[in-house]
């Protein structure tokens, strides 16, 4: 390659590469002007526990935000995950009081998550039904579900120590839900970057004819999507059992919808085809620090989902701008 | 068995019907192994029709396909790529969000051996890629998603899928519709290479220009029917502008039909 072209390449990269990177830069950036501004005017802000704390309560969220950002990429959603998060409690939770070993227990609580996954992902895939109706069914049928089940009641136990670990136990410092939520966040980037079937999740959400005229079985990714995201939802679900040693049956409920605005304020299109992890990892973190700044200052529990609710809005017009800019 | 020289395709009395209306009638041709075949009609007049038989889209209603000889019943796109057919729409095949390389290995990305859980092998894809593309378009960025591309270098990035996927018939359907000059020189060259590397060419165009160009043979279609079929070097535009607006006109013909004011119509 002579030299032109490698200062070409250099060049074409940067650019290809701005464009998506300027929103999660901007986000960054808001993160630390808003840090700045909670710091200023609290200093609680900066403790340490507080950060735990942020962290501990972003975690839950960031499990399922994770492969929602999959699915949103592949122009999909997934609504119910706020049901299964609270199934997935419920599962391990009535498995431990059985009795069963926490291991079995966990894997039981994901394997029903992964359950109503497959449910999802074949009435979207195989049946055509559209996925916000499908998960909408979804997200009633299984709060319904879980409150018959449970009679309405807490399931609070003496939980094993294993499985309270999950929730409550930390590494140097670190609770373990972030690390959990880390590990999900690692594994889920790698599958998008680096495996054919990342590929396939943004190719089918680019253009799903196209995508299917070129061999790529679109069903069976999407099948595995849905049931990747029951399953991260029953992994929060049972995260936060652990955590309050006890799992409600409102547990997640309406968290759908943090998860979405999440994944949204990190810069994932709405329009499917591009988005990032790193970008829904900022904006969970985004979320709790908003939350949390608003919570120190002393604002209103209102006005914070009014804030939440501004903050998506800015995002979505963000994503409308950027796509037709890009379509010309 | 495959014929030892059986022609590459051969097409006897394909016709295809759309709830009652014809869009094809006893079309038959041969298309040779290395040959560029112009396909030109007015509008309606079936090219579409035609290729989609070829690339699996619509099953035809008549007649009989064969492939180095072995008559072929093409189901679905898929299986016409299997036996090497790859049809190009304009702009109707490519990912926008993926780049150059993601686009021309979709469905078929090479994976590095060693580990486990099989990994894409983006070093390949894109050194690949690169190869690819030097031999059609130099001028198409790596690294860059084909929606910021022009629509040269997207077709580049076409045309270099159907040449990895081994296409041994590439059908172009107006390839140069919308490009520039240069761009559509690019393309006349890369239907010059396909030739050169023994592979067919299947080119539908309304520009007689580029068909005198690049085709060795054109097959004209009125109404669904072929009305005729010219080696480029045998023949002229004035006579395939004839065959595409008045049917087949034998040289007698065309005197009888000027003389009688029938012509200018
Ligand atoms: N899917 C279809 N349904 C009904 N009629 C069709 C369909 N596709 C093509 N036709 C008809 O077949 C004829 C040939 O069309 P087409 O193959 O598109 O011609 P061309 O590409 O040469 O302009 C036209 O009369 C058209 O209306
Ligand atoms: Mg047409």
């Amino acid at each position: 390659m002579t030299p032109a072209a490698v200062a070409g390449a250099i060049q074409e990269r940067g650019l290809a590469r701005r464009m998506i990177a300027s929103r999660q830069a901007l986000l960054l950036v808001l993160i630390l002007l808003w840090c700045l501004v909670i710091a200023i005017n609290e200093p609680r802000f900066l403790s340490v526990q507080n950060f735990i704390n942020i962290g501990d309560q972003a975690a839950i969220l960031a499990i399922p935000a994770a492969v929602m950002t999959l699915i949103i990429i592949c122009a999909g959603i997934d609504l119910s995950v706020g049901s299964v998060l609270a199934l997935g409690g419920f599962i391990t939770a009535s498995s431990l009081v059985a009795g069963l070993p926490t291991l079995a227990a966990v894997l039981l609580g994901i394997a029903a998550g992964i359950g109503i996954g497959l449910l999802n992902g074949a009435g979207i895939a195989y049946l055509g039904i559209p996925a916000l109706i499908m998960t909408l069914a979804m997200l009633y049928a299984v709060r319904g579900g879980v409150l018959f089940l449970a009679k309405g009641e807490t399931i609070a136990s003496d939980f094993p120590a294993a499985f309270r670990y999950l929730g409550t136990g930390d590494l140097l410092g670190i609770p373990v839900p972030v690390f959990i939520a880390i590990g999900v966040f690692l594994a889920c980037g790698l599958v998008l970057r680096s495996t054919r079937f990342g590929r396939y999740v943004i190719a089918i959400g680019t253009n799903e004819d196209v995508s299917r005229r070129a061999g790529i079985n679109v069903r069976r990714v999407k099948l595995t999507l849905y049931a990747a995201s029951g399953a991260a939802a029953a992994l929060a679900g049972i995260v936060l059992a652990s955590k309050l040693n006890a799992a409600t049956t409102n547990a997640g409920y309406g968290s759908e919808l943090d998860v979405i605005a999440a994944v949204i304020i990190g810069g994932t299109s709405l329009f499917g085809g591009r988005g990032t992890l790193v970008g829904t990892a900022l904006g969970v973190v985004f979320l709790a620090l908003v939350r949390n700044g608003l919570n120190l200052l002393g604002v209103s529990p209102f006005l914070q989902i009014f804030t939440v609710g501004a903050l998506l809005f800015v995002s979505a017009l963000a994503d409308v701008l950027y796509s037709r800019a890009g379509r010309q | 068995m495959p014929r030892e020289n059986a022609p590459l395709v051969e097409a006897c009395g394909i016709g295809r019907t759309f709830k009652g209306v014809t869009a094809l009638a006893d079309v038959s041709f041969v298309l040779d192994r290395g040959e560029v075949l112009a396909l030109v009609g007015s509008n309606g007049a079936g090219k579409s029709t035609l290729i989609k038989v070829l690339s699996g889209v619509h099953p035809p209603s008549d007649g009989e396909l064969l492939i180095n000889g072995v008559p072929v019943r093409l189901r679905d796109p898929a299986e016409a790529r299997q036996l090497g057919i790859e049809t190009l729409y304009q702009d109707l095949s490519l990912i926008d969000t993926l780049d150059a390389a993601g686009n021309i290995f979709l469905g078929r990305e090479p994976r590095t051996r060693q580990s486990l859980n099989r990994l894409l092998d983006t070093r390949a894809m894109i050194r690949d890629a690169r190869e690819l593309l030097t031999a059609l378009n130099p001028s198409v960025p790596l690294d860059r998603p084909v929606s910021v591309m022009s629509g040269g270098q997207r077709q580049a990035v076409s045309l270099a899928r159907a040449v990895h996927f081994g296409a041994q018939v590439v059908i172009l359907d107006e390839p140069t519709a919308a490009l520039g000059v240069a761009e559509t020189a690019l393309t006349l060259a890369a239907i010059r290479q396909f030739r050169s590397q023994g592979r067919s060419v299947i080119l539908v165009s309304h520009d007689l220009v580029d068909v005198f160009a690049v085709a060795d043979r054109i097959l004209v279609l009125r109404a669904g029917r072929v009305v005729g079929s010219r080696l480029t070097h045998e023949t002229t535009s004035e006579e395939i502008v004839q065959m595409i607006t008045l049917g087949e006109v034998s040289p007698s013909r065309v005197v009888e039909v000027t003389q009688s004011g029938e012509g200018r119509r």
